[in-house]
């Protein structure tokens, strides 16, 4: 959280345009991907954008400054999404399954795999929604589990449990690229 | 072959490690258990690569002058509203008034019969004439005494016009009986 989040946060409390436009401007990205991340729809991404943005416009007052602006954002981006979710009674069955995967130790070719952007890009869209986000939060935005746990309102363990799935799902996706050597052996 | 679940613990913490999100104090035990393990330190190695191909891999770019050209619509749209709405609550407000007042003026008791007249009220007149003797003392003494006032008068035939405050029969018998009354009669 910077200054200029803070003051342009309070600006924005009175009503100054201008001063929504950085803040838009400078934070919108980080909640377009990351509903990206989860839902995969453009156009769904930016229908949350504008209701989070929203949120911001008419009750920047009520941030409080124990989370970052990131995680705040995120958090009410998280809710719309669910809220979305829940009229639309929509559910996602396109996850990987990872109960098969092998806990065994990792080999270099895996880790090789794991450096293949294609791949992972490949393997990240086939999880399912949650582990998509935890992904997302972890590696793209870099949070801490602490702070991943306040935006999805669970416990820390449920955070790294679900941590655990997801990279044993994509260590599955991963292990299935590295022994065919290509993208069309699994599509 | 499974890994041990003292290795499966610090497994779970991992991807915090990789993303440099832990404290010092959590994150120094995990880095000296890394240093001992080679599957730990394969794992490091994987999640890593995973975060790197993951920041890499670029999403749908959010197109910000559009997005927010979009978003400004909505501001527009949501003052609108609530300028209308305004409006709208303020006719709500006058008319809601409007009733109440009505009410209340209806629902009073009707004052007009408690109402009176600033000057004295009138039950009775009487055409009088005073004796050519009569002094203008005695005749306010008289007017006094009986609570009258002169309404009109003198005329070419030296009547007064007189007003009682009562319409009391005696009124005019003491005035017949008065020696300072030459003529007398009620109207």
């Amino acid at each position: 959280m910077t200054v200029d989040d803070i003051e342009e946060l309070a600006a924005i409390n009175a009503g100054d345009e201008e001063a929504m436009q950085r803040f838009f401007y400078r934070h919108a990205t980080t909640v377009y991907r990351y509903v990206l991340s989860r839902t995969q729809d453009q156009t769904l991404a930016t229908d949350i954008l504008d209701v989070v943005m929203l949120v911001v416009w008419q009750q920047a007052g009520s941030y409080q400054k124990k989370a970052s602006i990131s995680s705040w954002l995120i958090g009410i981006a998280r809710h719309k999404l669910l809220d979305h979710f829940r009229r639309e009674k929509r559910h996602h069955h396109d996850e990987l399954d990872e109960t098969s995967a092998d806990d065994s130790p990792l080999s270099d070719q895996l880790v090789a795999a794991a450096q293949n952007r294609e791949w992972v890009k490949h393997c990240i869209s086939h999880l399912n929604q949650l582990q998509r986000e935890m992904i997302h939060l972890a590696f793209y935005e870099d949070m801490a589990y602490p702070e991943i746990a306040r935006i999805l309102n669970c416990p820390t363990g449920t955070v790294k449990s679900r941590m655990y799935h997801a990279r044993k799902a994509l260590r599955l996706c991963l292990e299935r690229f590295a022994g065919r050597g290509t993208i069309h052996a699994i599509t | 072959m499974p890994l041990p679940d003292s290795i499966k613990d610090f497994q779970q913490d991992l991807p915090w490690l990789a993303n440099n999100s832990l404290p010092d104090s959590e994150s120094s035990p995990i880095a000296a258990a890394v240093a001992d393990s080679d599957t730990l330190h394969k794992e490091l190695l994987f999640l890593s690569a995973l975060r790197t191909s993951t920041k890499q891999i670029q999403p749908a770019d959010l197109p910000l002058d559009f997005a927010w050209r979009r978003f400004q619509q909505q501001i527009l749209t949501r003052k609108q509203q609530q300028r209308l709405s305004y409006w709208r609550f303020a006719a709500l407000a006058a008319s809601f008034l409007l009733v109440v007042q009505s009410l209340i003026l209806f629902n009073q008791p009707s004052r007009i019969e408690q109402f009176k007249p600033l000057a004295s009220a009138t039950a009775a007149t009487f055409q009088i004439r005073f004796t050519q003797e009569a002094t203008q003392g005695q005749i306010q003494k008289l007017l006094r005494k009986h609570h009258l006032r002169i309404i009109d008068g003198p005329g070419a035939s030296g009547l007064y016009a007189v007003a009682a405050e009562t319409d009391d029969a005696e009124v005019l018998s003491q005035l017949q009986q008065s020696d300072v009354v030459d003529y007398v009669q009620k109207n």
